[in-house]
């Protein structure tokens, strides 16, 4: 049901971190039924997080209405904020200011390239300003972004809170930056929970020089990826000598045969002793029966096979010679006692 | 009719195999105010059990066996866990193929800190929050920890992540930085360049645990035995809130009706709990070209046909799978060769000639990509050299030896003829 108009006051409004109160028993204006309104910025509170405690009396007394006193309401402030005296500059490692600084003014960009060097360091100096009265003040978020142009990597640096300044030292932090050399981009992020325009701003460009030899270590075969193609290089045939130096030896190595029957023809030969026997002819016959097998060995047969053949043909042959050659044996005998 | 009941028994075990999912959370509230995703997953067929992180009668493993398959963890401020259950516990979990979801908060235990440290992740301290001045939401209550992810910082895995394609993620919670030499970790979404994770009540004195691009909001990982665990640094992401509401920059006027959170989280859940991105091997073959059977052993320079089948999880259903880079190793300590396999409706072949190099080798497929389970099938073959019939039997280069031999054999016929049966001419009488 409804509960009748209420004055409901203020008590006090304080600012969260410097605890400083803004606000003492101020009442708020009803609107309608149910609505109360307070007109805070009135006060002209400074930005940051404020605690409002609030209390409502009816104007009937009535025991059965709690919660009265002492509510907590959470309010922000905000507020605009401007950077005013931006330099930027390169310095070597053991100076503490830098000899030459440019001035840059938001949202604007340096016009020229800043050149660092691992042995020298890059200062960046910036204030800021509450556009509403003008203090100086400070922001949760003041970092220094650096974009490599060609790999887009980014490395963030962030500022002293207390100066507003920037001191990078090119020679150290060069892990970071994986050792790449190259041109960067700078960017300038400031923001704050109370900042209503917080932006990222692009200072300028810088062109950093790592030392030599500090070459980024190969990212590695990515485990995700297809797997480089592999095909087997078979090993090259040796090489075989000309066809015609295979002939010409061939016809050499028949010369001998040659000879052999022309001095045979020389000196007149004769097989007229043949025994006429069964085992001169089954010896001769098993003979060139087993350099027939070498030959159908080489042509067509395996190993098996050939010594298979060859114990067959081996008992005859040995039998065959050893009865032909006692034949003569005993023959050449006889001939001698006569 | 005890048949028949056991019979049904079995069937519904056999389908809810995969789906038992133990729900951890802080208190009983986020049953109601995270109601739109368990009703999602329990209209998928998942079997939810509700716990207070606490509870005393928490347990994942009985009488040696997983109670249950999959687990979530939406209890961020937990402090010690309850039962049997403890950071070892979920860990040996992995290690027995469970597939975890963990989210957090800025409200972030210990032992949700430690449990993603051992998994290669590390959030940042409790009371943190990952802050974007130039990215929060209109409706963030004033520390600008409320913020807008945009869709293209997700990883490019369609398996994973889903459709890139979709309205911007409202994120509210602790900020997370993966190691990059962990070659397991993937880093599904990170926040933008201005983004960082710091207490957004103290000022920086400190560089912070993650700024920028490092700073990841969603973490994936895939165990080498297939386990996946997801972790989200905002338990909020998943709240029916969250999922509801109109996505709005405190910077821009850009506004969308919808935010893209509950299409992510589909996509996330249905690859953590091994719906999407599952593969099996088929049947694998190999023989001789030409041939129908393996022989006992292949011999150096065949021709061999391998093929091998690859079936892929689709809803609920094993399909062929469709992928075009397959490769097959031949590997005999190293491989000799390497080759893609062309594929044919879910049946990946190929024929290659054999390596000149004699031994025992495997045919080995490895296959491991973003979003899929890591696919390994290795068959061990012998390859023998040549035997002595199969080298070449005439060759040019060899006639001199050849006709020297032959020219020799037929020596020793004829003179074995002429030797033995030479009959001398008597000798002339002498005047």
């Amino acid at each position: 049901g409804s509960i009748g108009s209420l004055t409901v006051t203020a008590d006090s409004a304080k600012h969260i971190s410097s605890e400083a109160i803004v606000l003492s028993k101020k009442p708020f204006t009803s609107k309608d039924s149910s609505t109360y309104e307070l007109n805070f910025m009135q006060a002209k509170p400074v930005r940051g997080f404020y605690k409002i405690i609030i209390s409502a009396k009816p104007s009937k007394e009535d025991k059965k209405l709690l919660g009265l006193t002492g509510a907590e309401v959470e309010v922000k402030v905000t507020t605009q904020v401007s950077i005013e005296n931006v330099e930027i500059g390169v310095a070597d490692k053991d100076q503490t200011t830098a000899a030459r600084t440019t001035k840059v003014q938001y949202p604007g960009k340096a016009s020229t390239v800043f050149e660092a060097d691992y042995h020298q360091k890059i200062i960046v100096k910036f204030q800021l300003k509450d556009k509403a009265d003008g203090t100086k003040m400070s922001a949760h978020q003041t970092f220094l972004k650096l974009t490599n142009q060609k790999t887009n990597q980014e490395i963030i640096f962030v500022a002293d809170a207390a100066s507003n300044k920037f001191d990078l030292d090119i020679g150290s932090s060069a892990g970071q930056f994986g050792h790449l050399s190259g041109k960067y981009s700078m960017e300038l992020i400031i923001g704050d929970a109370v900042i209503e325009n917080p932006f990222s701003w692009a200072l300028g460009e810088v062109n950093l020089n790592f030392p030599e030899g500090q070459t980024p270590k190969d990212k590695g075969l990515d485990r995700y990826a297809k797997k480089p193609e592999i095909k087997h290089l078979f090993r090259e045939p040796e090489k075989r000598p000309a066809a015609v130096v295979s002939t010409v030896f061939t016809f050499l190595v028949l010369a001998p045969v040659l000879i052999l029957v022309l001095l045979w023809m020389k000196i007149g030969v004769n097989v007229s002793n043949f025994p006429m026997s069964l085992s001169a002819v089954g010896f001769h016959l098993c003979l060139a029966a087993i350099f027939g097998l070498y030959y159908l060995y080489w042509v067509e047969l395996n190993m098996f096979q050939t010594v298979r053949y060859l114990g067959l043909l081996a008992l005859p042959t040995f039998i065959f010679g050893n009865r032909l050659l006692s034949g003569i044996a005993s023959k050449r005998k006889g001939e001698k006692k006569v | 009719m005890l048949r028949f009941s056991l019979f049904i028994a079995i069937c519904v075990c056999s389908v809810l195999a995969n789906k038992r999912t133990l729900v951890l959370v802080d208190n009983w509230s986020i049953r109601e105010t995270h109601s739109v995703f368990f009703r999602t997953l329990r209209d998928r067929g998942f079997e939810l059990t509700f716990k207070t992180a606490d509870d005393s009668s928490l347990a994942l493993v009985k009488y040696g066996e997983f109670l249950y398959d999959n687990l979530i963890l939406f209890s961020p401020s937990v402090e010690e866990f309850g039962g049997s259950l403890d950071v070892a516990a979920i860990t040996n979990f992995i290690d027995g193929g469970g597939n975890v979801l963990v989210a957090a908060s800025s409200d972030i235990g210990d032992p949700i800190r430690e449990l993603a440290t051992e998994c290669g992740v590390e959030f940042d301290y409790e009371k943190t929050a990952v802050i974007d001045h130039l990215n929060y939401d209109i409706k963030d209550q004033g520390k600008h920890t409320m913020i807008i992810a945009d869709s293209k910082n997700l990883l490019d895995a369609p398996l994973i992540v889903g459709s890139k394609n979709i309205n911007p993620l409202l994120y509210r919670g602790v900020g997370m930085v993966a190691d990059p030499e962990n070659p397991l970790v993937l880093s599904v979404l990170h926040a933008s360049s201005t983004a960082y994770s710091f207490s957004p009540d103290k000022a920086i004195d400190d560089y912070p645990h993650a700024v920028g691009k490092n700073t990841l909001l969603v973490a994936a990982l895939q165990a080498r035995n297939n386990a996946r665990v997801v972790f989200l640094g905002s338990l909020d992401f998943f709240s029916d809130e969250f999922f509801t509401f109109s996505v709005q920059s405190g910077m821009s006027n850009k506004q969308f009706p919808k935010s893209g959170n509950e299409d992510l989280a589909l996509s996330l859940t249905q690859w953590v709990f091994k719906e999407k991105g599952v593969l099996r091997v088929g049947a694998v073959k190999h023989n001789k070209q030409g041939e129908k059977e393996p022989p006992q052993a292949y011999t150096v320079f065949d021709m061999v046909d391998y093929s091998i089948e690859i079936e892929e999880l689709k809803d609920g259903k094993w399909k062929p799978f469709s992928g075009q880079d397959v490769q097959l190793e031949f590997v005999r300590i190293d491989p000799f060769v390497r080759t893609t396999l062309k594929n044919s409706n879910g049946k990946f072949h190929i024929t290659f000639k054999l390596p000149d190099v004699y031994g025992v080798y495997k045919f080995q497929v490895d296959y491991n990509r973003v979003g899929y389970t890591h696919l390994y099938s290795t068959t061990q073959v012998s390859v023998r050299p040549l035997q002595h019939t199969q080298y070449e039997r005439f060759i040019y280069s060899a006639y001199p030896y050849y006709t020297s031999a032959f020219s020799m054999m037929v020596g020793v016929c004829v003179f074995s003829l002429v030797f033995l049966h030479f009959k001398e001419e008597p000798k002339e009488k002498k005047e």
